[in-house]
C-alpha cells in the first residue's frame, strides 16, 4: 500500500492510496467545517439535496441510472463528526477497470464532480421542491432516532455529557432548525462550504495514477479555488476537579433498558498516551474477551451486550450496555468495579498480549478494506498525526503495563444516562 | 484427501474442494495479499429443523434450540470459553444461527492453523451441564427481549408469520423465553450427535492457505466414526398462498415501517437451478424497484417513501421470498401502488435497457464480494450448502434471457402470495398527517 499527497490548489489536497488487492476503487471528497448548532442542520441536508439531481443529470432517476450504468457504482454523501469538526463527505465506490471490459474511472470522476459541484440551481438557489421534500425527510429521520434504542441512548448520553460544548450537537441536526432553512439560504451555506472549507480528495485502489490526477485537476482542481484552511481546535473532554457526575434517567416503552456512561480522558490525540488507552480500552470493554464482557455479561448475566469505546479526537470513553431495568444498579456497580480493577493493575500479562494481538487483527481489518483505510488516513489528516496502520501497530506493541494503568487512571466518570424500559401501560 | 480446483480466470479467483474421509466437505478459497485469514465451520442445521430423527426415535425440538446450542458450544469443560482461547492468538471469533444453518467462524492475521485447531476442537467437543444450561437461559432470555423491542426484527418476523401457514421459517430463531425453558443438556447432546455429524457440515477457509497443513488439523478433530450422513431436509408442503395478507404491530417508532414480501412458490430446489432463479429475481427487483425505477422515483417524489426504501430477495432451499421495505406515513398506499404497478408492468414487455443496466449492477455487486475475506467466506458457504458454484455467477447473469425474465415476473409477483407487514407508532403523532 502506497500513499501520496499533492496540493492541487491552496487548501485542496489530493491523496492517493494505491493497492491492487481489491476489485473496486473509491474516490471521495471531504469538506471540513466547524461543528456548531448553526452548521449541523444545513450540513445534514446537503447530502440529501445533492442526490436529487445535477445540471447534467437533473433528476434522481437520471443520476441513479448513470451510476447504475457504471456497473452499479455507489455514489452518495454523508456527514461525519470528527472532534469539534464536521465533515461533509461525497464518495463513489466502483469496480476497477481490470475486471470489466471497459474503462470507467474517468466517467466516475466526472460523475462525482457533477454530483458534488454541479447541483441543480435556479436564480442562485437550490430547487425549492427538492429542498422542501428533503427537509421533510430529514425531519422524519431525526425523529426516527428513537427506533434504535441503543443509538438513541448513546446520542442522549452525548448530549448530556457535552451540553454547551460543540460536541454536544447532534450531527443530523434539529427539527426546529429546519423551519428556518430554505432553498436560498441552504445554497448560500453550501456555496460558502465549497468556496472556503478545507478540502481533501482521496483516490484509493488500482488505476493509472497520472490519468486520475489529470482528471481530478481538470474537474475539481479547476472548480475549487485556493482557500485558507480554517481549522477548529477540538476542546478535549478533560479531567474536572471535584466533578459532579451528571445522572439522568428517562423512560421509554420497551422491554429492555439501556445504560450509557461517559468518561473524560483528557489526552491529546497526537500524544503517545493514546496507544495505551487503546490497549486499556480493549482489555476493559472493547473486545470479546474484555473484563466487561466476561464479568458483566458472561459471569453475572447482568447485560446482553456491554462494551466500551474510546474516541481519540474528543478524548472520551463511552460504555454502552443493554440491561434489565431491575439490574441497573448491579450492572452499574460491576462496570465501575471492573474499572477500579484496571486502575489498580488487576489484569494479567496474557490480557495485555491478547489485547495487542486483537488490535493487530483490527488493523488487519482496516488494511483489508479500502473504505476503512481511507477513513484511517482521513482521521489522521484531521488530527495532524502522520502514521500508517503499521506504524500505529508498532506504537501499540510498545505500550507497557504501567502505561495501561496510567491510562485507566485518566478515566473520570462524567455522565450516567439510563434509558429505562417500561411496559406500555406504565407510561 | 484430494482437492479439485474450479476457476474463474477473468476474475482471477478459484475454489478448491475436497471431501474428508469423515464426510466433511472442505473448501479453500485462495486469497493472496490480504492481511486476514478467515474460516467458517457450519452445519446445515438451523431454526427450521424442529424434528430430530435419531436412530428411529422422533423428538420434537423446542423452538430456539439450534441458536441455544450455538451459544453453548463456546463453553468448555475446563470452565474456559473458546472466545478466550481465540483471544490469546488475537483472532476475532463469532457464530450465528440462521433459518437453515449454524456457523462458527474466526478471522485472524496470524496463527491461522492454531486458530483452526481451536475452532475444530470446540465445535466437536460439546460440554453441557444443568448449571451452564440454566445460566444460558438467562442470557438468551435477555437477547429475546432485545429482539422484541427491535422494530426491524419484528417487522421481518411478522411478515414471515403472515406469509407462511406451516413452514417453520416463521418461528423466531431464538425461540421464546418459554420454549427455551424446555432445553436440557440431554437434548443438546442429541442435536449435536445428529446435526453436527461430519457429513452434515462444511468447512470453508479463505486466505493464503496450505491445504495439506489444514487437513492435518481436520484429521485431528473430525472423527470418521461420527458420521451419520447428510441429514435430509423435510419438505413442508407449504400452501401457495399466504396465511394473512396484512399483519400489524404497534411499537415505539416515529413513523410506520413496512415490509411487503412475495412468497416463493417452489420448494426444495438447489444448485444451478436455484442460482438462476436467484439471479432472475435479483435482476427483476433491480429493474422494478431500483433507485432509477419509475416506482421508486415517483413515490419518492410524492413523499410516500424516502431514502430508507430498500429491496431484497432471499431464495433458499427450504423457503424463499422477495421484498420491498422502508418507512412511510401511508404504508397501505405504498402496498396498493406496488400491486397496481406490478399488474401494469406484467402486461408490457420489460424495458431492454433497464434489464441491461440491472445486469451491470449485479456484475458490479458480485465483484465487491471478493473485497473481503469474511464476506467471501459467508457468501460462499451459503452457496455451497445450496450446491451452487458461486464462480459461475457473472456468466449466468450475462446469459439470462429476456423471455426468462418475463416469465419469472409474471409467475413470482402474485397478489395472492403477498404479505404486508406494518409496524405502527404507539400513539398517533400530531405531525403524521
Amino acid at each position: 500500500m502506497k500513499t501520496d499527497v499533492y496540493e492541487i490548489s491552496k487548501g485542496v489536497k489530493l491523496r492517493f492510496i494505491e493497492t491492487d488487492k481489491f476489485k473496486t476503487n473509491v474516490l471521495s471528497v471531504y469538506f471540513c467545517l466547524p461543528l456548531c448548532r448553526e452548521n449541523v442542520t444545513c450540513a445534514a441536508l446537503i447530502p440529501r439535496v445533492l442526490k436529487r439531481g445535477s445540471v447534467k443529470y437533473p433528476t434522481m432517476a437520471q443520476l441513479s441510472r448513470r451510476a447504475e450504468e457504471l456497473y452499479g457504482a455507489s455514489i452518495g454523501a454523508d456527514i461525519l463528526k470528527e472532534g469539534d469538526e464536521l465533515l461533509i463527505r461525497a464518495s463513489a465506490q466502483f469496480v476497477s477497470d481490470s475486471f470489466i471490459t471497459e474503462t470507467i474511472i474517468k466517467d466516475i470522476a466526472e460523475l462525482l464532480y457533477e454530483f458534488v459541484l454541479c447541483p441543480i440551481t435556479k436564480d442562485g438557489a437550490f430547487d425549492k421542491t427538492y429542498v422542501e421534500q428533503e427537509k421533510e425527510n430529514a425531519k422524519n429521520f431525526i425523529k426516527g432516532l428513537i427506533n434504535d434504542k441503543k443509538e438513541y441512548a448513546q446520542v442522549r448520553c452525548n448530549e448530556i455529557m457535552f451540553e454547551g460544548d460543540p460536541y454536544g450537537n447532534f450531527s443530523y441536526g434539529y427539527v426546529e432548525d429546519l423551519e428556518c432553512i430554505d432553498e436560498k439560504n441552504l445554497y448560500d451555506f453550501y456555496k460558502d462550504v465549497i468556496e472556503t472549507a478545507e478540502v481533501n480528495i482521496f483516490a484509493s485502489g488500482c488505476f493509472d495514477k497520472d490519468a486520475v490526477k489529470a482528471e481530478i485537476e481538470k474537474t475539481f482542481g479547476k472548480a475549487l479555488s485556493p482557500r485558507d484552511s480554517k481549522r477548529t481546535r477540538t476542546n478535549l473532554a478533560a479531567f474536572e476537579e471535584s466533578i459532579k457526575v451528571k445522572e439522568v434517567t428517562e423512560e421509554i416503552t420497551a422491554s429492555q433498558s439501556k445504560l450509557c456512561m461517559g468518561f473524560n480522558c483528557g489526552i491529546e490525540p497526537a500524544s503517545d498516551e493514546c496507544y495505551a488507552v487503546a490497549v486499556f480500552s480493549c482489555i476493559y470493554g472493547g473486545s470479546p474477551f474484555s473484563k466487561l464482557f466476561n464479568n458483566v455479561r458472561e459471569k453475572l448475566s447482568l447485560a446482553y451486550y456491554v462494551f466500551s469505546a474510546f474516541n481519540r479526537q474528543k478524548s472520551f470513553m463511552r460504555i454502552s450496555a443493554g440491561v434489565e431495568a431491575g439490574k441497573f444498579s448491579a450492572a452499574y456497580d460491576e462496570i465501575l468495579l471492573q474499572l477500579d480493577m484496571m486502575k489498580n493493575g488487576d489484569f494479567s500479562d496474557d490480557e495485555i498480549a491478547s489485547a495487542k494481538k486483537y488490535l493487530k487483527t483490527q488493523v488487519g481489518s482496516i488494511k483489508d478494506s479500502l473504505v476503512a483505510t481511507e477513513d484511517f488516513y482521513m482521521t489522521r489528516a484531521m488530527m495532524l498525526v502522520d502514521e500508517s496502520p503499521d506504524e500505529f501497530l508498532e506504537k501499540i506493541n510498545k505500550v507497557s503495563r504501567e502505561e495501561i494503568i496510567a491510562a485507566a487512571n485518566k478515566m473520570q466518570l462524567d455522565t450516567v444516562y439510563f434509558l429505562k424500559g417500561v411496559s406500555g401501560d406504565e407510561i | 484427501m484430494r482437492f479439485e480446483k474450479t476457476e474463474n480466470k477473468f476474475l482471477n479467483e478459484s475454489v478448491l474442494f475436497g471431501v474428508h474421509e469423515s464426510g466433511l466437505r472442505v473448501y479453500i478459497v485462495p486469497k493472496k495479499g490480504f492481511s486476514k485469514y478467515y474460516a467458517i465451520y457450519g452445519t446445515e442445521y438451523g431454526s427450521v429443523d424442529r424434528v430430530l430423527n435419531l436412530d428411529g426415535e422422533e423428538v420434537m425440538l423446542p423452538d430456539g434450540i439450534a441458536h441455544f446450542l450455538e451459544h453453548k458450544l463456546f463453553e468448555e469443560e475446563d470452565g474456559k470459553n473458546a472466545f478466550d482461547k481465540f483471544a490469546l492468538t488475537g483472532a476475532s471469533s463469532n457464530a450465528f444461527t440462521s433459518f437453515d444453518m449454524t456457523a462458527y467462524l474466526f478471522s485472524c492475521t496470524d496463527s491461522f492453523y492454531e486458530n483452526l485447531d481451536i475452532l475444530l476442537e470446540f465445535v466437536n467437543n460439546p460440554y453441557f451441564t444443568d448449571e451452564n444450561v440454566a445460566k444460558e437461559q438467562g442470557i438468551i432470555g435477555q437477547e429475546i427481549k432485545m429482539y422484541d423491542d427491535d422494530p426491524d426484527w419484528r417487522l421481518f418476523f411478522n411478515m414471515l408469520q403472515g406469509m407462511y401457514h406451516k413452514n417453520p421459517v416463521k418461528t423466531d430463531i431464538a425461540g421464546t423465553v418459554e420454549s427455551i425453558s424446555h432445553i436440557t443438556p440431554e437434548l443438546l447432546y442429541k442435536c449435536c450427535e445428529a446435526y453436527y455429524n461430519p457429513s452434515n457440515m462444511m468447512l470453508v477457509m479463505v486466505g493464503d492457505i496450505d491445504a495439506k497443513k489444514a487437513v492435518e488439523y481436520i484429521n485431528r478433530h473430525v472423527k470418521t466414526d461420527k458420521d451419520r450422513g447428510r441429514i435430509e431436509k423435510t419438505v413442508c408442503a407449504e400452501p401457495r398462498t399466504v396465511a394473512q395478507k396484512i399483519v400489524r404491530q404497534k411499537l415505539s417508532v416515529s413513523k410506520p415501517l413496512f415490509l411487503m414480501g412475495f412468497k416463493e412458490k417452489e420448494e426444495g430446489i438447489d444448485g444451478e437451478k436455484l442460482l438462476l432463479k436467484q439471479i432472475k429475481t435479483d435482476i427483476l427487483m433491480e429493474v422494478l424497484f431500483g433507485k432509477s425505477s419509475s416506482f421508486f422515483t415517483e413515490l419518492y417524489g410524492e413523499g410516500l417513501i424516502d431514502g430508507s426504501f430498500g429491496k431484497d430477495s432471499e431464495l433458499e432451499r427450504s423457503y424463499g421470498f422477495s421484498s420491498i421495505s422502508g418507512e412511510s406515513s401511508k404504508p397501505e398506499e405504498v402496498y396498493k401502488r406496488a400491486l397496481e404497478y406490478l399488474t401494469e408492468v406484467k402486461e408490457k414487455p420489460l424495458d431492454k435497457s433497464a434489464v441491461d443496466v440491472a445486469k451491470r449492477v449485479l456484475i458490479g455487486r458480485n465483484l465487491r464480494r471478493f473485497n473481503s475475506v469474511e464476506r467471501l467466506g459467508n457468501d460462499f458457504i451459503r452457496s455451497f450448502m445450496n450446491n451452487i458454484n458461486p464462480l459461475e455467477y457473472s456468466e449466468i447473469v450475462e446469459n439470462v434471457s429476456h423471455q426468462e425474465l418475463g416469465e419469472r415476473l409474471r409467475e413470482h409477483f402474485d397478489e395472492e402470495c403477498c404479505t404486508l407487514s406494518i409496524i405502527e407508532p404507539l400513539e398517533e403523532s400530531e405531525n403524521d398527517k
